[in-house]
């Protein structure tokens, strides 16, 4: 009874939410109180899957629930993105008939690295993916071993866990379980280096006995094939696998059969791709379907939007700020761009969530790969443009190809008449409104 | 006129974009004319600290921390030495920590420091404190801005660093922040503290003017947009203060 009653009064609060534009967290809210334990009540489905990591959950999920969807399984998920305890709440309870049953066939969830140890105390996913650890939004983080350790509480020995094996902190959460994991992977490709080229190692050191690692190749950043000199942590060996990725071209093929044509050349959306194709080949999904509803596909959460300045065909690369990695993807999109072009680095708000002047993160980006090339000009705008310039006078970018531009309206003016070739704005969701509403957008493109 | 930097631990005590400091600084050393040398090393290298004048350590995380430490401990005598000859150390972040009698990591495992000072360390599992900052120091006038980010209580500080006006102390009721003997500086703030304050940079430069000319001048060199990005940042956090008293 009381189950019922709580799930009737969340489902009321959020269809009444839904009319007064609320958001998703209050019903829940007010249902953990009515029941602490209706999580434990309801009847959940067979599977519930679930995604962490620094970077990627939100691209991972919507792929996994296009892919599942596609081959017909029913799918609930936090589309909203509220991935603390009452958003999950309400939407799992939004999501049950009136016995308490969940009524899909499936849980999706985008999970909070430093939230998910309070919601799985409530229930255990069946499937546990962990995509990465960065350097990510450090003010409110730490460092990304104290995530570890935090995430490391919301890991339940009854759930089957989905590790990027080429990232070696997260491979961490495999050790003394590594039969049970699944790993998956990106084998050596031909654009990889065998020295780090980022402005900074995080897997100069094994994570797990702090003895120098050593890298038969990197992807990127800290992520590639490593051993540890001295406790043999290493790469796994991966069951679902990246094993040719043309980025030039387009395409990615994985365990060496499915081919996909890729609408995002960046590897960030490679390894997002692998971990959806994983979870999906795990439930049942055949992997030429997967590969078939891939091919292409277009992500919807904004990450990337085309737009017209003057004469100037632009694109705006979504990033986050107090993410080095993320800037340096973007930075990387730019650098590949085969024409002139001009980059425009816009650091107004540097959260839109919470208050903070922290810039130290600028250091961390290679703002290096900058100078020269089809760079062309620079453009730096918003509240922290002088910060941004500090950095960018140690970059070797020429300063003569420089503007240094406050207003973000001031700095679309001068693009217009201005700018050199295509223009790339790098910036992150909580800035990217402030330059988009001044710009003609042609296409959302994911 | 040469100067030699030592910036130790470079790839394990670099969580904040701290390399920063080390570029910054000897940038701004080469403005004034010095030639100015930079050496990187870290764990298992020989380091001979006699070669140097200045020190520079970053903040790293707990485990990293406890790695440089014990790297470091080989070492301690000799710092002792450089110290009290008026060598430069700067270390920011939990770097500084090393400094100290001991350290008492989460799990209770005593870890002993360089006891250049009789400080206490104490870590902590589940807390951690993290936000802007800002500061003032007796031997200047102007404030620092930066930002705090560590899990760890500092106890018996004798001659602290800064007063804080915003952000943490070295433990909770303690406005005092940092360490200072002679001319090391120690500071949990973390980042590119001396990009960040283009005042204490010059206090720096000052200083190790000073040590090697007793007529040092320090020539003017136009360094705005440093001043900006101060003042932008000061006027941010100090509404912040303002909002918090």
């Amino acid at each position: 009874m009381r189950t019922f009653i709580t799930i009737l009064v969340c489902k009321w609060l959020r269809w009444a939410g839904k009319l007064l534009g609320k958001g998703s967290s209050m019903p829940g809210r007010i249902a953990l109180k009515l029941c602490p334990d209706i999580l434990q009540r309801v009847k959940l489905p067979d599977y519930v899957l679930a995604v962490t990591g620094s970077n990627g959950k939100t691209s991972t999920v919507e792929m996994m629930a296009h892919i599942l969807q596609k081959n017909g399984f029913t799918v609930a998920y936090n589309r909203e993105g509220s991935n603390q305890i009452e958003g999950v709440t309400t939407f799992i309870l939004n999501d049950c008939d009136w016995s308490g049953a969940v009524r899909s066939d499936l849980i999706l969830l985008e999970s909070d690295e430093r939230f998910a140890r309070h919601t799985f105390r409530h229930f255990t996913p069946t499937h546990y993916v962990i995509t990465n650890l960065y350097r990510d939004q450090l003010t409110r983080n730490g460092h990304p071993e104290w995530v570890f350790d935090i995430l490391k509480e919301s890991v339940s020995p009854n759930t089957k866990l989905i590790l990027n094996a080429d990232d070696p902190l997260v491979s961490c959460f495999g050790i003394g379980r590594e039969d049970e994991v699944v790993w998956f992977g990106v084998d050596r490709l031909p654009q990889d280096t065998e020295s780090c080229d980022s402005l900074y190692n995080d897997g100069a050191y094994c994570p797990h006995c702090k003895a120098p690692m050593e890298y038969e190749y990197y992807h990127y950043n800290h992520i590639g094939g490593y051993r540890c000199s001295g406790c043999g942590h290493h790469k796994h060996e991966t069951q679902f696998t990246v094993t040719e990725a043309n980025l030039e071209q387009g395409y990615l093929t994985i365990n060496g059969e499915n081919r996909i044509p890729l609408a995002l050349r960046s590897m960030y959306h490679v390894y997002n791709l692998l971990a959806a194709y994983t979870v999906a080949s795990l439930i049942g999904v055949p992997g030429d379907a997967i590969a078939r509803d891939m091919g292409n596909y277009m992500l919807k959460n904004g990450r990337v939007v085309t737009f017209r300045v003057g004469q100037h065909e632009g694109t705006l690369l979504a990033s986050k700020h107090e993410n080095s990695i993320s800037y340096d993807q973007s930075i990387q999109l730019a650098v590949n761009h085969p024409s002139d072009c001009t980059v425009v680095v816009i650091v107004d708000a540097v959260s839109r969530k919470y208050f903070t002047s922290e810039v130290s993160w600028l250091w961390d980006i290679d703002f290096e790969k900058l100078a020269g090339g089809s760079i062309k000009q620079v453009v730096l705008a918003g509240r922290y443009c002088n910060d941004l310039m500090v950095r960018f006078d140690y970059a070797g970018v020429q300063k003569d190809r420089i503007r240094v531009i406050e207003d973000i309206g001031q700095a679309v003016e001068y693009l217009k008449d201005n700018a050199q070739g295509d223009i790339f704005v790098i910036t992150c969701f909580s800035d990217k409104e402030k330059f988009l509403s001044k710009v003609e957008i042609t296409q959302e493109k994911e | 006129m040469e100067y030699r930097i030592l910036h130790l631990y470079h790839d394990l005590m670099n969580l904040y974009g701290e390399s920063g400091n080390v570029r910054a600084l000897s940038r701004h050393l080469s403005d004034q004319g010095f030639t100015v040398s930079v050496d990187k090393k870290s764990v298992g290298e020989d380091v001979d600290f006699s070669r140097y004048d200045f020190v520079y350590i970053g903040c790293g995380t707990e485990r990293n921390q406890k790695v440089a430490l014990h790297d470091l401990l080989r070492y301690r005598d000799v710092i002792a030495e450089r110290a009290n000859e008026d060598a430069v150390f700067f270390l920011t972040g939990n770097a500084f920590e090393m400094l100290g009698k001991s350290i008492t990591a989460a799990d209770g495992t005593v870890y002993p420091g360089l006891e250049l000072a009789q400080f206490e360390v104490t870590e902590l599992s589940d807390k951690r404190y993290t936000g802007d900052a800002v500061c003032n120091s007796e031997w200047y006038a102007k404030p620092m801005v930066g930002f705090i980010n560590k899990c760890s209580h500092i106890t018996g500080v004798e001659h602290p660093l800064f007063e804080m006006k915003l952000g943490e102390g070295n433990a909770p009721g303690d406005k005092k922040e940092g360490y200072r003997f002679r001319n090391v500086f120690g500071t949990h703030l973390i980042g590119p503290v001396l990009v960040k304050n283009p005042h204490f940079m010059t206090y720096m430069i000052k200083l190790i003017g000073s040590q090697t000319a007793d007529d040092f001048q320090m020539k003017t060199v136009n360094y705005d947009y440093e001043t900006k990005a101060y003042q932008v940042t000061l006027a941010e956090l100090m509404q912040r203060v303002e909002s918090v008293n």
